[in-house]
């Protein structure tokens, strides 16, 4: 009885997200139209792309980040394990704790030190205080691989780290509201190698417990990292659409379509 | 060279010569508007240091014609209708700055917002305290800090409102989309995300405000009032800075003269001292 009652609630862990027939605006704009797609658990999903086919649009519609930009509007469907984050009455707030996001950019919050930059968010969505807290911060920054690094600075400001190091301590803000997915929107474009490196190496050991979505530019690191693959293009109209998605090594082996084909012999984009 | 063209020709010589008169007279300009300011600075403290003594920092002043006595009643005065000034203008000046900047941005009524708050800044102090005087003086029946206060505070707002505006917007919007991402609500994110990252241009453009505030005269001549009495009450007339250099400057007695020229290096100093501080608070917002 004990197990039935400590079983966390919306924990079916790893989580699994089904995007349907998603479209999404800027104002007048379309960005995105009629994309389709399975996330499954506990395995990373890249999404690859030249620059303007909208996979950015498409990871900020998975947390309900995209209508925050004013005149952004979505249609169709998000399913975060079967309910749809677009339905009646959902809070997007709640549905941002559940899918957590990392930026191009690394973007700790200014003037804050390097503990208050993971400790804040539990802190205001009071999931912790205290020791309590504490032990949460250590264990995100552990999970992020920075632990090591910073546990002798942890009052350092945040934006005095490396930026490599400014990147994982995004991530671990974000793993510590204890998300179910994870979206990360070109991690690692602002990074030099090794840090990209040690970002890859993190999301591997991250994925049996978060599902991961990661928007990259970079098709190596599509190959190198994920299980799955989802290819967009712009069509004639700019409008970005899913040309291909599947098993990551079949789509860079054997592509279905003849535009990813291209894409990935590097004919464009 | 030559070949390339590079001689000195009579063209050059002209051209560089225009340089050089222009240089100088921006070099002239820059030089005048220093000037001005050092000037103005080494007249008050020329004429005031000499009237400078404990007595003008400790007592009050003295009956007409009796020489002797201070300023005390009339700093602290002053300093307790800029604390009234802020207590009135900040929260709704920053308020505002948040609106503008969190929430109203472009919108019509931010526009309408900024439009005001310029047309703020630009309405003579005077008008202001007649506002004050207007609002507060005749409904309480009686001059009162209070109003000299508001009156301050009026003439503040507009310079908070747009500091803290302008502060705010310097925070990229990513600060902003990092914190929605971790599930905390807006006005979470406006008041301990974005807020904090700004609040060290926000002091400082607020000292500034205070600053011009603090020197302001006109608007307290008939609100504050002035005093010749300690006074702490904040609904009774209180001396000003200002107010007391401006009567004693008009009085027809050397001594008061003396402490007139005195009270104003007191006044310009304690102006000086904010804006440095407020220099130091930029310094370490750039820094970051």
């Amino acid at each position: 009885m004990a197990e039935a009652v400590a079983f966390p609630k919306a924990a079916v862990r790893p989580a699994w997200v089904r995007v349907e027939g998603l479209s999404a605006w800027y104002g007048r704009r379309q960005a995105i139209r009629n994309i389709n797609l399975e996330v499954a658990p506990g395995k990373i999903t890249a999404v690859i792309g030249p620059s303007g086919c909208g996979k950015s649009t498409l990871v900020r519609c998975i947390n309900r980040l995209h209508e925050v930009v004013p005149g952004a509007r979505v249609e169709g469907r998000v399913l975060l394990n079967g309910e749809d984050i677009y339905g009646p009455g959902v809070d997007p707030v709640l549905v941002r704790r559940r899918v957590g996001m990392v930026f191009q950019r690394p973007n700790p919050f200014p003037t804050m030190s390097v503990f208050e930059n993971v400790a804040i968010g539990p802190r205001l969505n009071g999931l912790a205080k205290g020791a309590e807290l504490e032990e949460l911060v250590v264990r995100s920054l552990k999970l992020a691989a920075l632990w090591d690094e910073v546990k002798d600075k942890l009052n350092v400001p945040g934006t005095s780290l490396s930026g490599g190091q400014q990147q994982r301590l995004c991530i671990a803000r974000a793993l510590a509201v204890n998300p179910e997915v994870l979206l990360l929107d070109e991690p690692t474009a602002a990074l030099d190698p090794i840090s990209t490196l040690k970002i890859e190496d993190l999301l591997r050991q991250l994925k049996a417990e978060y599902t991961i979505v990661i928007v990259t530019h970079n098709m190596q690191q599509a190959a190198r990292v994920s299980d799955f693959t989802a290819f967009m293009l712009a069509g004639e109209d700019q409008v970005g659409e899913l040309v291909e998605f599947g098993p990551t090594r079949q789509l860079f082996t054997n592509p279905k379509d003849p535009r990813t084909e291209a894409y990935i012999t590097g004919r464009f984009g | 060279m030559d070949g390339y063209g590079y001689r000195m020709t009579a063209h050059y010589r002209r051209r560089k010569i225009v340089g050089w008169i222009f240089q100088g007279l921006t070099v002239l300009s820059a030089g005048l508007s220093v000037g001005v300011l050092f000037a103005v600075l080494g007249f008050v403290f020329v004429r005031g240091v000499s009237g400078l003594d404990l007595a003008l920092l400790t007592e009050t002043p003295k009956p007409p014609g009796e020489a002797g006595g201070g300023m005390a009643n009339a700093i602290v005065g002053t300093l307790m209708l800029v604390g009234l000034a802020c207590v009135f203008s900040l929260p709704v000046g920053i308020g505002a700055g948040i609106y503008l900047a969190e929430y109203g941005r472009s919108g019509a009524l931010a526009q309408l917002i900024r439009f005001m708050a310029d047309v703020l800044t630009g309405v003579p102090s005077i008008v202001v305290g007649l506002f004050a005087y207007a609002v507060l003086v005749l409904p309480l029946g009686r001059f009162s800090a209070l109003a000299g206060g508001f009156a301050l505070g009026v003439i503040m707002l507009p310079t908070v409102v747009r500091a803290t505006e302008e502060m705010l917007r310097l925070v990229p919007d990513s600060v902003r989309e990092a914190g929605l991402a971790l599930g905390i609500t807006r006005w979470k994110v406006s008041l301990r995300i974005v807020l904090p990252a700004a609040l060290n241009g926000i002091v400082t453009g607020i000292l500034l405000a205070v600053a011009r505030a603090a020197g302001e005269t006109a608007p307290l001549l008939f609100t504050a009032f002035g005093n010749r009495f300690w006074n702490l009450d904040p609904t009774q007339p209180t001396a000003a800075l200002p107010l007391q250099i401006f009567v004693y400057a008009i009085s027809p007695y050397d001594d008061w003269h003396r402490q007139a020229w005195a009270g104003a290096l007191v006044l310009v100093s304690l102006v000086l001292l904010a804006s440095l501080a407020a220099r130091l608070g930029s310094r370490g917002v750039l820094s970051r």
